[in-house]
């Protein structure tokens, strides 16, 4: 049988242990002091905030670190408050922070962090240092400006859109498009995905995974969230999503942010609008802008097809007032010529007359001189001729001692022609006789 | 010529509209080929604006099949 031993180590209560750790803690080292940490499994009770503060190896992701913390309800009020103002982001699990700390330790519920500030500054930089780490990244890999460079249909009509069903922004979104004042056609179909929470990024890279499968079938996607004022755009600060919208093979609209906030999906996608009123107000821009190209061209096509026929009929009535005035032209230059002809014939009719007088005068003389010429010629012919008539007339021959015999008035050149008892006068020189033929 | 204008899409309505328009005020654009030219970029105008104003109702019908909210 074993020995009973007596003599036991003094022992305390736990109650007592744990308020030596207490008084222990009771240190300046451990209290207000500024930590650096990662929250996580963040939840809000009964007004009070508990969460737990790590510590990860930047290279593994593995926890260093960890313990409980808690910001009372009095002083989380202010704090969220002022968290929101800052950095746009309610407080939240997986954020970069820096809180100032009191360790805390409670006999019956054990150790604790008791945060009583929060430094937004540091998440809001830290935030910008990974957006900054992200959009580097996409660069380096240059697939930043793919999205960017599709090019966008004419006219976007056919639209896929990743939203939360049911979400305020949907409703927003598709009432803008329907009620269009343009009668503009739109096409929808709705790839329903989270949009906040850590299910937000692999739900919306399902659902362009989706649409992938049917691109044929759209013109662009949509993403869109809001409605609620508590935007948590946290989510889509991933590298993951990020390079699936940016190498999306089809133009990508984001509307998921306010003004203020701006998420790596702002920087990837082909167009960013604030909300999801605007992304409608976009597509129906493009829309509107089309049909007033329309409006345009059939305004061209219409005032080129007039000019053409009013510079035809100006051609054609210039055609036909010219033919009347050319016809015109040629009849007066015609009458002109004919009246400086008219003109011209008097001149041309007295040098020509003047002309002809004095050919003709030139002839007169001419026939003058000729008949004077003739008429001496025929004078001189004629005085001979008397002169041979003188020398052979019976008379001459008379005178000569010849006689001229005559019977019954016609001269006798053959005696045998008279007969006896004719009578027959003989002329002399001078004087005659009778004498009967015996 | 009614079912070949059907089966144009917006984008080839509209690169054939803005050529005619172009043929339209070049030189070459003569009153005899005006008024084909015309009857022509009139049908593509009507093609066009229809596509944008008028519910392509198969389209609609595929769609829907995809719209998660309809299924």
């Amino acid at each position: 049988m074993p020995e009973l031993n007596l003599t036991q180590p003094q022992a305390i209560s736990l109650l007592e242990f744990n308020g030596r750790i207490k008084r222990l803690l009771n240190d300046q080292s451990v209290s207000a002091v500024w930590v650096m940490a990662e929250t996580s499994d963040v939840q809000i009770r009964r007004g009070h905030c508990y969460l737990e503060l790590l510590q990860k190896d930047p290279n593994t992701g593995e926890t260093l670190a960890k313990a409980n913390a808690v910001i009372w309800s009095s002083r989380f009020q202010y704090l969220s408050y002022n968290f929101m103002q800052v950095t746009g982001q309610p407080f939240n699990s997986g954020m970069k922070v820096m809180v100032l700390v009191s360790a805390n330790y409670h006999e019956q519920y054990g150790m604790k962090l008791v945060i009583t500030d929060i430094n937004p500054e540091f998440t809001l930089g830290d935030m910008a240092r990974r957006r900054i780490e992200i959009i580097q990244r996409l660069t380096s890999e240059g697939i930043i400006d793919m999205n960017k460079e599709l090019e966008w249909p004419e006219v976007p009509q056919r639209i896929a859109v990743i939203s939360a069903q049911g979400a305020a922004g949907y409703g927003d979104f598709m009432n803008q498009l329907s009620n269009n004042p343009y009668g503009l056609k739109f096409y929808t179909a709705l790839f329903s995905a989270m949009m906040q929470g850590p299910q937000t990024v692999p739900s919306v890279i399902a659902a362009l995974e989706k649409i992938g499968a049917n691109e044929d079938l759209f013109d662009c996607v949509v993403i869109i969230r809001g409605g609620g004022s508590t935007t948590d755009l946290n989510w889509f600060d991933d590298y993951m999503l990020a390079a699936n919208v940016a190498q999306f093979p089809l133009p990508v609209i984001v509307g998921i942010g306010h003004e203020r906030d701006v998420t790596v999906l702002d920087y990837v996608a082909a167009e960013r609008v604030k909300t999801p009123t605007a992304a409608a107000e976009l597509l129906i821009g493009k829309g509107s802008a089309a049909l007033a190209h329309l409006t345009e061209l059939t305004n061209d096509v219409v005032s080129i097809a007039r000019d053409h026929i009013s510079r035809s009929a100006e051609q054609l009535a210039y055609l036909s007032s010219a033919i009347p005035m050319t016809a015109h032209h040629l009849a007066e230059r015609a009458r002109m010529q004919l009246q400086q002809f008219m003109s011209n014939i008097p001149l041309h009719a007295k040098s020509r007359i003047d002309a002809e007088r004095e050919k003709l005068g030139r002839t007169a003389d001419r026939i003058k001189d000729a008949t004077a010429r003739a008429m001496l010629k025929e004078q001189m012919r004629l005085e001979a001729m008397n002169d041979k008539v003188q020398l052979l007339s019976p008379r001459n021959t008379l005178n000569r001692g010849y006689s001229l015999t005559l019977c019954n008035g016609k001269a006798v050149t053959d005696a045998s022609q008279l007969k006896a008892g004719d009578v027959i006068t003989s002329h002399f020189k001078t004087g005659h006789v009778q004498s009967t033929v015996k | 010529m009614e079912e070949e204008l059907k089966q144009l899409t917006y984008s080839q309505a509209i690169a054939e509209l803005e050529q005619i328009v172009q043929k339209m005020q070049s030189a070459d654009c003569t009153i005899d080929n005006l008024s084909d030219y015309t009857a022509r970029s009139l049908q593509l105008l009507k093609v066009c604006k229809s596509k944008l104003t008028e519910t392509d109702e198969k389209l609609k019908k595929i769609l829907a099949e995809l719209d998660e909210e309809k299924q």
